[in-house]
């Protein structure tokens, strides 16, 4: 197993217990390192969402330790959340655009938030919005858009910032076949150019069609599954 | 590309009418400090001119008016001039002192069952110079009065003192109210716009970054308000000006001299604590973990 420092997400014995009864997860350990991809799958209520969540610091694990780029999640205080987040990317099932903000305006923001003047961000926006084939609707807003092109926006605006982590969540959940084709195509395209993935879907098939281990979720434990062997977790197969 | 706001506060329907709610508190505190600004003047004023004199007012007499009108003239020059601490004695016309009340001419019948007046300058005079000349106006004719302006004008003075601090007071508790507005609005907005601070959290703000925006956006409700309190400032400038004239001398009281500062100085000040509150108020609510 490799060790916390050289791991972008640890999962130590984390458990997760909600309104102190319905029990979610217990006990899974994993280890995420830099460049690799994973899907979580599972059936719906398995709790893809929650672990995601759990990773963004969205939610505290009831058991057990998360690590997060080495960090101890328990020893992170609310002003510690912001460092921590603009290490990652989030991409979320419904897409999450400011809708009275522009396509570029969104694209922009976590390099606004980060202090960047807003003519050189809006730029950076715009450089990769063509990237991602959208420039021709960079001025428009959200409600105009297709689910598919909104959803490529959010990816857009979730690796602005040049995340090592980035996170999933059903981002082909909201969009037709073609569209959820184009948005794991531009997946495959940013782990090739280095970054870290863990995709939440429920379409186990992208798992066999792009070759990527899965990590699959059932009574609160997780399953590794596939071709993957940097790492292992006791709930490997 | 114009810039703008991360959170989309201007569009809340719980803060539509604040810039006019904040504008019309700045008006209020604006022309309490006007008011007690002026009266502080007035009252300065009072203190130059008044303070420093005494009239003496000598009833008209029953017999032969003329000469024991003279020989009281003359006597009282005497008792003045006995006491080297008091300036020259100046009679006061009685025909221009009536004519801003009366709308015809008098005549010297009408003047005659008047009081004559004297102005007597007692800046150098100490209490003791006073009632030495008073004991002795008091031989000349028992009636005779005398009047020390200084004690009027300590009344007056406390009077406007007294206004000074409740115009303080009325501009404190509009700056607290406009700080509680603003406070609450916030919170409100705060929970209005929950799923776009949550975004925005997500994508890496800090609380100090969203804490801003509000405080940008009450910069500009409060810019907004200086306006609108500017404007009725004007009106208030121009009405009085135009039926002030004829009422108590209200554009005398209202020049722009103060006017102006007055409102500038009142707006910015709410302007910065408004500003100020919405920060604070966003920034303490978001450690707390909204």
């Amino acid at each position: 197993m490799s060790t916390q420092s050289s791991n972008i997400v640890s999962l130590k014995n984390i458990g997760l217990t909600y309104k102190g009864t319905t029990r979610l997860f217990s006990n899974i350990t994993l280890d995420i390192q830099e460049k690799d991809f994973y899907f979580l799958t599972g059936l719906s209520g398995a709790g893809k969402s929650s672990l995601l969540k759990l990773m963004y610091m969205g939610i505290a694990p009831t058991e057990g330790n998360l690590f997060l780029f080495g960090e101890d999640t328990k020893n992170l205080t609310i002003q510690d959340l912001p460092r921590i987040r603009r290490k990652m990317g989030i991409v979320f099932q419904d897409f999450r655009l400011l809708p009275h903000l522009t396509a570029v305006e969104n694209v922009s923001l976590p390099l606004r938030v980060r202090g960047t003047d807003a003519r050189k961000a809006n730029q950076q926006a715009q450089d990769l919005l063509a990237w991602v084939g959208l420039e021709h609707v960079m001025n428009q807003y959200p409600h105009t858009l297709s689910g598919g092109q909104q959803q490529r926006v959010a990816i857009t605006r979730s690796i602005m910032g040049r995340p090592t982590l980035l996170l999933a969540d059903e981002p082909t959940g909201n969009v037709d076949e073609e569209a959820a084709q184009k948005i794991m195509h531009l997946f495959e395209e940013l782990h090739r150019s280095g970054t870290t993935i863990i995709l939440a879907t429920h379409n186990r098939s992208f798992a066999k069609e792009f070759q990527h281990p899965e990590l699959f979720l059932k009574k609160g434990q997780a399953f590794l599954l596939g071709k993957k062997n940097k790492q292992r977790g006791p709930h490997d197969t | 590309m114009t810039r703008k706001r991360d959170l989309p506060l201007g569009q809340d329907p719980s803060g539509r009418y604040l810039p006019w709610v904040i504008g019309l508190m700045s008006f209020i505190a604006s022309v309490a400090i006007t008011a007690g600004l002026s009266l502080t003047k007035l009252s300065e004023s009072w203190t130059r001119d008044l303070g420093a004199y005494i009239t003496i007012e000598v009833p008209p007499l029953a017999n032969d008016q003329e000469t024991s009108a003279a020989e009281a003239e003359f006597k009282i020059r005497e008792a003045v001039q006995s006491i080297p601490q008091f300036g020259s004695l100046k009679v006061l016309s009685t025909e221009t002192l009536l004519s801003n009340f009366v709308d015809y001419d008098l005549t010297e019948n009408d003047t005659k069952i008047l009081p004559k007046l004297y102005e007597l300058k007692a800046s150098n005079a100490s209490r003791g110079d006073i009632q030495s000349l008073k004991d002795q106006l008091y031989k000349i004719a028992p009636n005779i009065q005398v009047t020390e302006h200084q004690q009027t004008k300590n009344s007056m003075a406390l009077i406007a003192r007294s206004i000074q601090f409740i115009s303080i007071g009325v501009v404190l508790i509009i700056i607290l109210g406009a700080i509680s507005i603003i406070a609450f609005t916030a919170q409100t907005s705060l929970i209005i716009h929950r799923n776009v601070i949550e975004i925005l959290y997500l994508v890496g703000a800090t609380p100090a970054y969203i804490a801003r925006q509000f405080q940008s956006h009450a910069s500009s409700v409060g810019f907004q308000s200086l306006v609108i309190n500017s404007i009725m400032g004007i009106l208030l400038w121009g009405a009085a000006h135009y039926f002030g004239s004829k009422l108590l001398f209200i554009d005398h009281l209202l020049s722009f001299k103060i006017m102006g500062p007055s409102f500038l100085v009142t707006s910015l000040m709410i302007l910065f604590f408004i500003s100020i509150s919405a920060r604070m108020t966003v920034k303490v609510a978001l450690r707390s973990g909204l």
